[in-house]
Protein backbone atom coordinates (compact mmCIF):
# COMPACT_ATOMS: atom_id res chain seq x y z
CA UNK A 1 0.00 0.00 0.00
CA UNK A 2 1.52 3.33 -0.97
CA UNK A 3 2.50 5.64 1.83
CA UNK A 4 0.06 8.48 2.37
CA UNK A 5 1.04 11.76 0.87
CA UNK A 6 1.93 14.40 3.36
CA UNK A 7 2.79 18.05 3.04
CA UNK A 8 6.23 19.02 4.20
CA UNK A 9 6.49 22.36 5.93
CA UNK A 10 8.36 24.90 3.87
CA UNK A 11 11.65 25.42 5.70
CA UNK A 12 12.34 28.78 4.17
CA UNK A 13 10.90 31.21 1.73
CA UNK A 14 12.55 33.87 -0.42
CA UNK A 15 12.46 37.38 0.86
CA UNK A 16 13.63 40.79 -0.22
CA UNK A 17 13.69 43.94 1.84
CA UNK A 18 13.50 46.97 -0.35
CA UNK A 19 13.81 50.67 0.27
CA UNK A 20 11.87 53.34 -1.47
CA UNK A 21 13.53 54.96 -4.49
CA UNK A 22 15.86 57.62 -3.18
CA UNK A 23 16.42 60.67 -5.32
CA UNK A 24 19.93 61.98 -5.31
CA UNK A 25 20.98 65.40 -6.46
CA UNK A 26 24.50 66.72 -6.64
CA UNK A 27 26.21 66.86 -3.28
CA UNK A 28 23.26 65.35 -1.46
CA UNK A 29 23.19 62.83 1.37
CA UNK A 30 19.94 60.92 1.65
CA UNK A 31 18.78 58.61 4.39
CA UNK A 32 16.69 55.60 3.40
CA UNK A 33 13.48 55.05 5.29
CA UNK A 34 14.45 52.14 7.51
CA UNK A 35 10.88 50.84 7.71
CA UNK A 36 11.11 49.13 4.34
CA UNK A 37 14.42 47.46 5.07
CA UNK A 38 13.47 46.04 8.44
CA UNK A 39 12.55 42.46 9.29
CA UNK A 40 8.95 42.96 10.30
CA UNK A 41 8.17 39.27 10.49
CA UNK A 42 8.55 36.87 13.39
CA UNK A 43 10.96 34.71 11.41
CA UNK A 44 14.69 34.84 11.06
CA UNK A 45 15.99 36.34 7.83
CA UNK A 46 19.19 35.27 6.19
CA UNK A 47 20.34 37.89 3.72
CA UNK A 48 22.76 36.67 1.08
CA UNK A 49 23.05 39.64 -1.25
CA UNK A 50 22.87 43.40 -1.30
CA UNK A 51 21.29 44.94 -4.38
CA UNK A 52 21.68 48.50 -5.58
CA UNK A 53 19.62 49.69 -8.48
CA UNK A 54 20.37 53.03 -10.07
CA UNK A 55 18.26 54.81 -12.65
CA UNK A 56 19.22 57.92 -14.54
CA UNK A 57 17.94 59.70 -17.61
CA UNK A 58 21.22 59.50 -19.44
CA UNK A 59 24.69 58.36 -18.53
CA UNK A 60 26.19 60.94 -20.83
CA UNK A 61 25.22 63.99 -18.84
CA UNK A 62 25.79 62.82 -15.32
CA UNK A 63 28.95 62.71 -13.31
CA UNK A 64 30.31 62.24 -9.86
CA UNK A 65 30.06 59.12 -7.79
CA UNK A 66 27.63 57.55 -5.36
CA UNK A 67 28.68 56.12 -2.01
CA UNK A 68 26.72 54.19 0.56
CA UNK A 69 26.93 53.81 4.34
CA UNK A 70 25.24 50.71 5.70
CA UNK A 71 24.37 49.51 9.17
CA UNK A 72 22.44 46.58 10.54
CA UNK A 73 20.91 47.70 13.81
CA UNK A 74 23.82 49.17 15.73
CA UNK A 75 26.49 47.36 13.72
CA UNK A 76 28.50 49.05 11.02
CA UNK A 77 28.56 47.11 7.77
CA UNK A 78 30.71 49.68 6.01
CA UNK A 79 33.53 51.91 7.12
CA UNK A 80 31.61 55.12 6.64
CA UNK A 81 30.71 55.86 3.05
CA UNK A 82 32.00 53.29 0.58
CA UNK A 83 31.88 53.84 -3.20
CA UNK A 84 29.02 51.95 -4.76
CA UNK A 85 31.29 50.73 -7.52
CA UNK A 86 33.04 48.28 -5.22
CA UNK A 87 29.81 46.81 -3.87
CA UNK A 88 29.28 44.78 -6.94
CA UNK A 89 29.87 41.52 -8.62
CA UNK A 90 31.04 42.72 -12.01
CA UNK A 91 29.69 39.73 -13.85
CA UNK A 92 26.12 40.01 -15.05
CA UNK A 93 24.19 37.29 -16.83
CA UNK A 94 22.25 39.98 -18.64
CA UNK A 95 25.08 41.89 -20.17
CA UNK A 96 27.96 39.45 -19.99
CA UNK A 97 29.95 42.08 -18.19
CA UNK A 98 29.19 44.33 -15.26
CA UNK A 99 26.01 46.32 -15.10
CA UNK A 100 28.04 49.45 -14.49
CA UNK A 101 29.94 48.85 -17.67
CA UNK A 102 26.67 48.29 -19.49
CA UNK A 103 25.41 51.55 -18.08
CA UNK A 104 28.47 53.45 -19.25
CA UNK A 105 28.00 51.94 -22.67
CA UNK A 106 24.65 53.63 -23.03
CA UNK A 107 22.21 51.92 -20.68
CA UNK A 108 19.95 54.17 -18.65
CA UNK A 109 20.39 52.34 -15.41
CA UNK A 110 22.04 49.43 -13.80
CA UNK A 111 21.74 47.03 -10.92
CA UNK A 112 24.74 45.89 -8.95
CA UNK A 113 24.71 42.91 -6.67
CA UNK A 114 27.14 42.16 -3.88
CA UNK A 115 26.85 38.47 -3.02
CA UNK A 116 27.79 37.66 0.57
CA UNK A 117 30.05 34.70 1.23
CA UNK A 118 28.11 34.07 4.46
CA UNK A 119 24.39 34.86 4.84
CA UNK A 120 23.72 37.68 7.25
CA UNK A 121 21.21 36.96 10.00
CA UNK A 122 18.60 39.64 10.61
CA UNK A 123 16.58 39.03 13.75
CA UNK A 124 12.86 39.81 13.88
CA UNK A 125 12.49 43.51 14.51
CA UNK A 126 16.04 44.29 13.46
CA UNK A 127 16.76 46.08 10.23
CA UNK A 128 19.16 47.91 7.98
CA UNK A 129 19.79 51.59 7.80
CA UNK A 130 21.40 53.21 4.82
CA UNK A 131 22.65 56.59 3.72
CA UNK A 132 23.57 57.48 0.17
CA UNK A 133 25.85 60.30 -0.85
CA UNK A 134 26.53 61.79 -4.24
CA UNK A 135 29.51 63.94 -5.01
CA UNK A 136 29.18 67.48 -6.27
CA UNK A 137 30.81 67.04 -9.64
CA UNK A 138 28.94 66.19 -12.81
CA UNK A 139 25.62 67.55 -13.95
CA UNK A 140 22.63 68.63 -11.92
CA UNK A 141 20.42 65.85 -13.27
CA UNK A 142 18.80 63.71 -10.63
CA UNK A 143 19.18 59.99 -10.32
CA UNK A 144 17.20 57.44 -8.35
CA UNK A 145 18.63 54.66 -6.22
CA UNK A 146 16.81 51.68 -4.76
CA UNK A 147 18.34 49.38 -2.15
CA UNK A 148 17.44 45.75 -1.75
CA UNK A 149 18.51 43.04 0.67
CA UNK A 150 17.64 39.60 -0.61
CA UNK A 151 17.73 36.20 1.00
CA UNK A 152 15.29 33.94 2.76
CA UNK A 153 13.05 33.92 5.80
CA UNK A 154 13.33 30.81 7.88
CA UNK A 155 11.94 29.31 11.05
CA UNK A 156 15.39 28.12 12.04
CA UNK A 157 17.54 30.64 13.80
CA UNK A 158 21.32 30.27 13.32
CA UNK A 159 23.59 29.94 16.33
CA UNK A 160 26.10 32.41 15.01
CA UNK A 161 26.17 35.23 12.60
CA UNK A 162 28.73 36.40 10.08
CA UNK A 163 28.56 40.15 9.84
CA UNK A 164 30.12 41.61 6.69
CA UNK A 165 32.31 44.65 6.83
CA UNK A 166 33.44 46.62 3.82
CA UNK A 167 36.04 49.32 3.89
CA UNK A 168 37.72 51.03 1.00
CA UNK A 169 40.47 53.39 -0.01
CA UNK A 170 40.10 55.70 -2.99
CA UNK A 171 42.98 57.37 -4.75
CA UNK A 172 42.42 61.12 -4.81
CA UNK A 173 41.93 62.11 -8.40
CA UNK A 174 44.76 64.19 -9.81
CA UNK A 175 43.77 66.47 -12.67
CA UNK A 176 47.14 68.20 -13.07
CA UNK A 177 49.96 65.70 -13.17
CA UNK A 178 50.40 62.89 -15.67
CA UNK A 179 50.69 60.39 -12.84
CA UNK A 180 50.26 60.52 -9.10
CA UNK A 181 50.60 58.24 -6.09
CA UNK A 182 48.79 57.75 -2.81
CA UNK A 183 48.83 55.52 0.25
CA UNK A 184 45.97 54.56 2.52
CA UNK A 185 46.12 55.21 6.25
CA UNK A 186 46.08 52.57 8.95
CA UNK A 187 42.38 53.14 9.50
CA UNK A 188 41.13 52.99 5.92
CA UNK A 189 41.16 49.19 5.68
CA UNK A 190 41.23 48.13 9.30
CA UNK A 191 39.50 45.59 11.48
CA UNK A 192 38.04 48.08 13.91
CA UNK A 193 36.30 45.48 16.00
CA UNK A 194 37.32 43.65 19.11
CA UNK A 195 37.24 40.24 17.44
CA UNK A 196 39.15 38.60 14.61
CA UNK A 197 37.96 39.21 11.09
CA UNK A 198 38.06 36.87 8.12
CA UNK A 199 39.06 38.98 5.13
CA UNK A 200 37.50 37.26 2.17
CA UNK A 201 38.63 39.35 -0.76
CA UNK A 202 39.85 42.61 -2.15
CA UNK A 203 37.75 44.29 -4.81
CA UNK A 204 39.05 46.93 -7.17
CA UNK A 205 37.23 49.53 -9.15
CA UNK A 206 37.67 53.08 -10.22
CA UNK A 207 36.49 55.81 -12.47
CA UNK A 208 37.62 58.68 -14.54
CA UNK A 209 35.95 61.96 -15.15
CA UNK A 210 34.32 60.92 -18.37
CA UNK A 211 32.11 58.43 -16.63
CA UNK A 212 29.41 58.31 -14.07
CA UNK A 213 29.20 56.53 -10.75
CA UNK A 214 32.67 55.22 -10.59
CA UNK A 215 32.57 53.34 -13.85
CA UNK A 216 34.93 50.50 -13.51
CA UNK A 217 38.10 51.56 -15.23
CA UNK A 218 39.37 48.05 -14.93
CA UNK A 219 36.75 47.01 -17.39
CA UNK A 220 37.34 50.09 -19.47
CA UNK A 221 40.82 48.77 -19.90
CA UNK A 222 39.30 46.02 -21.96
CA UNK A 223 38.57 48.51 -24.67
CA UNK A 224 41.82 50.40 -24.65
CA UNK A 225 43.95 47.54 -23.33
CA UNK A 226 46.40 49.78 -21.56
CA UNK A 227 47.88 49.32 -18.13
CA UNK A 228 47.67 52.65 -16.38
CA UNK A 229 47.50 52.21 -12.65
CA UNK A 230 49.72 50.22 -10.32
CA UNK A 231 48.97 48.99 -6.83
CA UNK A 232 50.77 47.38 -3.92
CA UNK A 233 49.09 45.84 -0.88
CA UNK A 234 50.69 45.57 2.55
CA UNK A 235 49.57 43.90 5.73
CA UNK A 236 50.12 45.90 8.93
CA UNK A 237 52.13 48.35 6.91
CA UNK A 238 55.31 46.27 6.73
CA UNK A 239 54.41 42.92 5.20
CA UNK A 240 54.22 43.30 1.47
CA UNK A 241 51.77 40.84 -0.07
CA UNK A 242 53.11 41.35 -3.57
CA UNK A 243 56.44 40.90 -5.29
CA UNK A 244 56.16 44.37 -6.85
CA UNK A 245 53.52 46.93 -7.78
CA UNK A 246 50.89 45.24 -9.91
CA UNK A 247 49.04 46.70 -12.86
CA UNK A 248 45.54 47.03 -11.47
CA UNK A 249 43.84 45.20 -14.30
CA UNK A 250 46.44 42.43 -14.59
CA UNK A 251 45.75 41.58 -10.96
CA UNK A 252 42.03 42.16 -10.75
CA UNK A 253 40.87 41.48 -14.27
CA UNK A 254 39.80 39.12 -15.62
CA UNK A 255 37.92 37.66 -12.77
CA UNK A 256 35.33 39.51 -10.83
CA UNK A 257 37.50 42.54 -10.25
CA UNK A 258 38.25 40.75 -7.02
CA UNK A 259 41.07 38.61 -5.70
CA UNK A 260 40.82 36.23 -2.80
CA UNK A 261 42.49 37.16 0.47
CA UNK A 262 41.15 34.40 2.73
CA UNK A 263 43.05 35.65 5.74
CA UNK A 264 42.10 36.02 9.39
CA UNK A 265 43.32 39.27 10.87
CA UNK A 266 43.45 40.20 14.53
CA UNK A 267 41.52 43.09 16.09
CA UNK A 268 42.89 46.45 15.00
CA UNK A 269 45.04 44.91 12.25
CA UNK A 270 44.97 46.64 8.92
CA UNK A 271 46.00 46.58 5.29
CA UNK A 272 47.71 49.36 3.43
CA UNK A 273 46.93 50.04 -0.20
CA UNK A 274 49.60 51.91 -2.06
CA UNK A 275 48.81 53.26 -5.50
CA UNK A 276 52.33 53.70 -6.81
CA UNK A 277 51.35 55.23 -10.13
CA UNK A 278 47.92 56.36 -11.25
CA UNK A 279 47.12 58.05 -14.52
CA UNK A 280 45.74 61.57 -14.65
CA UNK A 281 42.00 61.78 -13.86
CA UNK A 282 41.82 58.18 -12.69
CA UNK A 283 40.41 57.40 -9.29
CA UNK A 284 40.97 53.72 -8.52
CA UNK A 285 39.48 52.18 -5.39
CA UNK A 286 40.46 49.09 -3.45
CA UNK A 287 37.96 47.63 -1.01
CA UNK A 288 38.39 44.98 1.65
CA UNK A 289 35.44 42.66 2.26
CA UNK A 290 35.58 40.80 5.55
CA UNK A 291 33.33 38.98 7.97
CA UNK A 292 33.38 38.82 11.73
CA UNK A 293 31.79 35.97 13.59
CA UNK A 294 29.27 36.75 16.25
CA UNK A 295 27.68 34.24 18.63
CA UNK A 296 23.93 34.61 18.88
CA UNK A 297 22.19 34.31 22.24
CA UNK B 1 48.06 31.96 5.95
CA UNK B 2 48.21 35.24 4.12
CA UNK B 3 47.40 36.21 0.55
CA UNK B 4 50.21 36.71 -1.90
CA UNK B 5 50.12 38.21 -5.37
CA UNK B 6 53.05 37.65 -7.70
CA UNK B 7 53.34 39.10 -11.18
CA UNK B 8 55.78 39.34 -14.02
CA UNK B 9 55.69 40.88 -17.45
CA UNK B 10 57.68 40.90 -20.64
CA UNK B 11 57.47 42.67 -23.99
CA UNK B 12 57.26 40.41 -27.02
CA UNK B 13 58.05 41.20 -30.62
CA UNK B 14 56.54 39.00 -33.34
CA UNK B 15 57.82 35.43 -33.16
CA UNK B 16 59.55 36.12 -29.85
CA UNK B 17 59.73 33.47 -27.18
CA UNK B 18 60.41 35.13 -23.84
CA UNK B 19 59.93 34.75 -20.13
CA UNK B 20 59.18 37.58 -17.68
CA UNK B 21 62.19 36.41 -15.71
CA UNK B 22 64.71 33.95 -17.12
CA UNK B 23 65.89 33.04 -13.64
CA UNK B 24 62.34 32.86 -12.33
CA UNK B 25 63.53 34.21 -8.98
CA UNK B 26 61.20 37.20 -9.03
CA UNK B 27 58.27 34.83 -9.46
CA UNK B 28 58.96 32.99 -6.22
CA UNK B 29 56.83 33.47 -3.16
CA UNK B 30 58.44 36.60 -1.64
CA UNK B 31 57.94 35.11 1.83
CA UNK B 32 60.11 32.11 0.82
CA UNK B 33 57.45 29.88 2.36
CA UNK B 34 55.21 27.14 1.00
CA UNK B 35 52.24 28.47 -0.90
CA UNK B 36 49.07 27.55 -2.69
CA UNK B 37 48.34 29.02 -6.11
CA UNK B 38 44.59 29.40 -6.61
CA UNK B 39 44.44 31.39 -9.80
CA UNK B 40 46.65 32.47 -12.67
CA UNK B 41 45.80 35.61 -14.61
CA UNK B 42 47.15 36.34 -18.05
CA UNK B 43 46.80 39.67 -19.78
CA UNK B 44 48.20 40.99 -23.04
CA UNK B 45 47.93 44.70 -23.23
CA UNK B 46 47.89 45.56 -26.86
CA UNK B 47 45.46 45.63 -29.73
CA UNK B 48 46.95 42.36 -30.86
CA UNK B 49 44.05 40.14 -31.80
CA UNK B 50 45.82 36.84 -32.33
CA UNK B 51 46.86 34.16 -29.93
CA UNK B 52 49.72 34.36 -27.48
CA UNK B 53 50.98 30.92 -26.53
CA UNK B 54 52.13 30.00 -23.04
CA UNK B 55 54.49 27.32 -21.82
CA UNK B 56 54.36 26.74 -18.06
CA UNK B 57 56.69 24.63 -15.94
CA UNK B 58 57.19 23.88 -12.27
CA UNK B 59 60.92 23.33 -12.09
CA UNK B 60 61.49 20.78 -14.84
CA UNK B 61 57.95 19.41 -14.65
CA UNK B 62 55.74 20.67 -17.46
CA UNK B 63 52.26 21.96 -16.65
CA UNK B 64 51.59 22.46 -20.33
CA UNK B 65 52.47 20.35 -23.31
CA UNK B 66 54.87 22.91 -24.69
CA UNK B 67 53.26 26.09 -25.94
CA UNK B 68 49.48 26.10 -25.55
CA UNK B 69 47.13 28.84 -26.79
CA UNK B 70 46.71 30.95 -23.67
CA UNK B 71 42.98 31.42 -24.13
CA UNK B 72 42.59 27.67 -23.73
CA UNK B 73 44.28 27.76 -20.32
CA UNK B 74 41.28 28.04 -18.09
CA UNK B 75 38.51 26.03 -16.58
CA UNK B 76 34.78 26.70 -16.44
CA UNK B 77 33.82 29.42 -14.02
CA UNK B 78 30.96 31.77 -13.54
CA UNK B 79 32.71 34.59 -15.30
CA UNK B 80 33.87 32.46 -18.23
CA UNK B 81 32.49 34.82 -20.77
CA UNK B 82 34.91 37.48 -19.61
CA UNK B 83 37.67 35.33 -20.96
CA UNK B 84 38.73 36.62 -24.33
CA UNK B 85 41.98 36.45 -26.20
CA UNK B 86 43.74 39.15 -24.22
CA UNK B 87 42.48 38.43 -20.71
CA UNK B 88 42.47 34.95 -19.25
CA UNK B 89 41.81 33.87 -15.67
CA UNK B 90 42.62 30.29 -14.89
CA UNK B 91 40.98 29.42 -11.57
CA UNK B 92 42.54 26.10 -10.64
CA UNK B 93 39.87 23.67 -9.52
CA UNK B 94 42.63 22.07 -7.47
CA UNK B 95 45.03 24.65 -6.08
CA UNK B 96 48.67 24.01 -6.80
CA UNK B 97 50.97 23.58 -3.82
CA UNK B 98 54.52 24.91 -4.07
CA UNK B 99 57.35 24.19 -1.67
CA UNK B 100 59.58 27.04 -0.48
CA UNK B 101 61.70 28.30 -3.33
CA UNK B 102 59.62 26.65 -6.04
CA UNK B 103 58.02 28.79 -8.67
CA UNK B 104 56.08 28.52 -11.89
CA UNK B 105 58.24 29.42 -14.85
CA UNK B 106 56.27 30.85 -17.79
CA UNK B 107 57.38 31.49 -21.33
CA UNK B 108 55.29 33.30 -23.93
CA UNK B 109 55.27 33.05 -27.71
CA UNK B 110 53.98 35.92 -29.85
CA UNK B 111 52.63 34.05 -32.86
CA UNK B 112 52.22 37.16 -35.04
CA UNK B 113 48.92 35.71 -36.26
CA UNK B 114 46.89 38.75 -35.31
CA UNK B 115 49.33 41.54 -35.96
CA UNK B 116 52.99 42.36 -35.86
CA UNK B 117 53.11 45.01 -33.16
CA UNK B 118 55.12 44.28 -30.02
CA UNK B 119 52.93 43.47 -27.04
CA UNK B 120 53.37 43.22 -23.31
CA UNK B 121 52.47 39.91 -21.68
CA UNK B 122 51.58 39.80 -18.00
CA UNK B 123 51.17 36.84 -15.73
CA UNK B 124 49.89 37.04 -12.15
CA UNK B 125 49.78 34.27 -9.56
CA UNK B 126 47.08 34.73 -6.93
CA UNK B 127 47.69 32.51 -3.96
CA UNK B 128 48.17 32.02 -0.25
CA UNK B 129 51.45 31.81 1.61
CA UNK B 130 51.60 29.39 4.52
CA UNK B 131 52.80 30.46 7.93
CA UNK B 132 54.23 28.54 10.85
CA UNK B 133 51.02 27.14 12.27
CA UNK B 134 49.32 26.34 8.98
CA UNK B 135 48.88 22.67 8.12
CA UNK B 136 51.07 21.29 5.37
CA UNK B 137 49.43 18.98 2.85
CA UNK B 138 50.41 15.34 3.04
CA UNK B 139 52.82 14.09 0.39
CA UNK B 140 50.93 12.57 -2.50
CA UNK B 141 47.80 14.51 -1.57
CA UNK B 142 48.30 17.53 -3.76
CA UNK B 143 47.64 17.87 -7.45
CA UNK B 144 49.32 19.36 -10.47
CA UNK B 145 47.48 20.57 -13.55
CA UNK B 146 48.46 19.53 -17.02
CA UNK B 147 47.17 21.07 -20.23
CA UNK B 148 47.72 19.73 -23.74
CA UNK B 149 46.31 21.20 -26.91
CA UNK B 150 45.67 20.70 -30.57
CA UNK B 151 45.62 23.63 -32.95
CA UNK B 152 43.87 22.41 -36.08
CA UNK B 153 44.84 23.68 -39.54
CA UNK B 154 43.05 26.83 -40.62
CA UNK B 155 40.86 26.81 -43.72
CA UNK B 156 38.81 29.30 -45.68
CA UNK B 157 35.05 29.00 -45.97
CA UNK B 158 33.34 27.80 -49.15
CA UNK B 159 34.53 24.20 -49.01
CA UNK B 160 34.46 21.11 -46.80
CA UNK B 161 37.43 19.69 -44.96
CA UNK B 162 38.40 16.97 -42.54
CA UNK B 163 41.14 17.15 -39.95
CA UNK B 164 42.34 14.86 -37.22
CA UNK B 165 44.60 15.36 -34.22
CA UNK B 166 47.45 12.97 -33.57
CA UNK B 167 48.12 10.77 -30.57
CA UNK B 168 50.68 13.27 -29.36
CA UNK B 169 48.36 16.28 -29.19
CA UNK B 170 45.75 15.76 -26.48
CA UNK B 171 47.53 13.34 -24.23
CA UNK B 172 48.73 12.25 -20.83
CA UNK B 173 52.49 11.78 -21.18
CA UNK B 174 52.96 10.80 -17.54
CA UNK B 175 53.14 7.37 -15.92
CA UNK B 176 50.22 8.32 -13.65
CA UNK B 177 46.54 8.73 -14.49
CA UNK B 178 45.36 12.19 -15.43
CA UNK B 179 41.91 13.24 -14.30
CA UNK B 180 40.53 15.32 -17.14
CA UNK B 181 38.23 18.02 -15.72
CA UNK B 182 37.41 19.82 -18.91
CA UNK B 183 38.05 20.06 -22.60
CA UNK B 184 38.00 23.36 -24.37
CA UNK B 185 37.22 24.14 -27.96
CA UNK B 186 37.26 27.47 -29.68
CA UNK B 187 37.16 28.68 -33.26
CA UNK B 188 38.61 31.91 -34.51
CA UNK B 189 37.49 33.66 -37.63
CA UNK B 190 40.55 35.41 -38.91
CA UNK B 191 42.05 36.92 -35.82
CA UNK B 192 38.84 37.23 -33.82
CA UNK B 193 37.04 34.74 -31.70
CA UNK B 194 33.73 33.43 -32.97
CA UNK B 195 30.89 32.51 -30.65
CA UNK B 196 27.88 30.47 -31.65
CA UNK B 197 27.93 31.36 -35.31
CA UNK B 198 27.24 29.13 -38.28
CA UNK B 199 30.73 27.73 -38.15
CA UNK B 200 29.90 26.18 -34.77
CA UNK B 201 26.96 24.31 -36.25
CA UNK B 202 28.78 23.24 -39.37
CA UNK B 203 31.78 21.84 -37.56
CA UNK B 204 31.27 18.26 -36.45
CA UNK B 205 33.42 16.58 -33.85
CA UNK B 206 34.28 12.97 -33.13
CA UNK B 207 36.65 11.98 -30.35
CA UNK B 208 38.00 8.62 -29.25
CA UNK B 209 40.51 7.62 -26.61
CA UNK B 210 43.55 5.35 -26.76
CA UNK B 211 41.31 2.26 -26.65
CA UNK B 212 39.24 3.59 -29.53
CA UNK B 213 36.36 4.07 -27.11
CA UNK B 214 34.09 6.94 -27.97
CA UNK B 215 34.57 10.16 -26.06
CA UNK B 216 32.36 12.25 -28.36
CA UNK B 217 30.16 10.31 -30.73
CA UNK B 218 30.24 10.80 -34.48
CA UNK B 219 29.03 14.12 -35.79
CA UNK B 220 28.57 15.88 -32.47
CA UNK B 221 28.10 19.53 -33.25
CA UNK B 222 30.93 21.73 -32.08
CA UNK B 223 28.21 24.01 -30.77
CA UNK B 224 26.80 21.25 -28.59
CA UNK B 225 30.13 20.39 -27.04
CA UNK B 226 31.76 23.78 -26.85
CA UNK B 227 28.95 26.29 -27.15
CA UNK B 228 30.30 28.25 -24.21
CA UNK B 229 33.88 27.22 -24.86
CA UNK B 230 33.95 24.46 -22.27
CA UNK B 231 33.02 20.84 -22.07
CA UNK B 232 33.05 19.77 -18.44
CA UNK B 233 34.35 16.25 -18.22
CA UNK B 234 35.30 13.89 -15.45
CA UNK B 235 37.26 10.98 -16.75
CA UNK B 236 40.63 9.49 -15.99
CA UNK B 237 43.11 9.23 -18.81
CA UNK B 238 45.52 6.37 -18.05
CA UNK B 239 49.28 6.63 -18.26
CA UNK B 240 50.29 7.53 -21.80
CA UNK B 241 46.63 7.75 -22.76
CA UNK B 242 45.35 10.18 -25.35
CA UNK B 243 42.28 11.53 -27.05
CA UNK B 244 42.11 11.87 -30.81
CA UNK B 245 39.72 14.47 -32.19
CA UNK B 246 38.38 14.20 -35.75
CA UNK B 247 36.78 17.21 -37.36
CA UNK B 248 34.34 17.29 -40.25
CA UNK B 249 34.23 20.90 -41.36
CA UNK B 250 31.20 21.42 -43.62
CA UNK B 251 32.11 24.99 -44.40
CA UNK B 252 30.86 25.17 -47.98
CA UNK B 253 28.16 27.67 -46.99
CA UNK B 254 30.61 29.90 -45.17
CA UNK B 255 32.13 32.99 -46.71
CA UNK B 256 35.28 32.07 -48.68
CA UNK B 257 36.77 35.40 -47.66
CA UNK B 258 37.01 34.21 -44.08
CA UNK B 259 39.56 31.90 -42.54
CA UNK B 260 38.47 29.65 -39.69
CA UNK B 261 40.75 28.14 -37.15
CA UNK B 262 39.60 25.55 -34.55
CA UNK B 263 41.69 24.64 -31.53
CA UNK B 264 41.25 22.42 -28.54
CA UNK B 265 42.75 21.78 -25.15
CA UNK B 266 42.41 19.16 -22.48
CA UNK B 267 42.87 20.21 -18.84
CA UNK B 268 43.57 17.60 -16.22
CA UNK B 269 45.14 17.03 -12.82
CA UNK B 270 47.41 14.35 -11.50
CA UNK B 271 48.73 13.68 -8.04
CA UNK B 272 52.04 15.19 -7.18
Amino acid sequence: MPAPLCVQPVPSSPVILSSEILTLSQGSIVQADSYGIQNKTDRAMLIDRFIFSVRANSPDYLGGAISVKLRLGAQDLTNGFVPLCVLTSPYSARTGTSEIYYFASGGLGFTTVLPLAHPLYVAPGNGFSAQLARTTDGSALLCGVNLGFAGCATVERPRKNFVPYISAFSHPRDTVNATSASTSTNTDMQNKFGVSMYVDKFIASGDDTSNFLGINIIESYLTDSALYDFVDIYYRGATRLTNKPHPLNALFWPGQCAVDARMVIAPNDWFITQFTSVAQYHKPVIAMVGYREEALP
Amino acid sequence: MKPVYISGEVTLSPNDVKSPDNSGLSLRNPFLAPMWIDRINFSFDDDYAGIVYTDLKLGTVPLTDGFVPTDLLCEPQEFSNQVGLRRVAWVLSRPLFLLPGEFLYPRFFHSAQGGTDPLAAHITYIGRSLEGGDPMPSPGKTFMPYVSSWVAPSHVGGAAYTDKSSESNLRNPFPDPLEVVCMRGRISKGSTLTTGSAVFQNTLVRAVNQDNSIVAKDNSEFFTLFGDGFWRTRFALPANGFVVVSLTENWSTLNPANTYWPRFSMIGYRTR
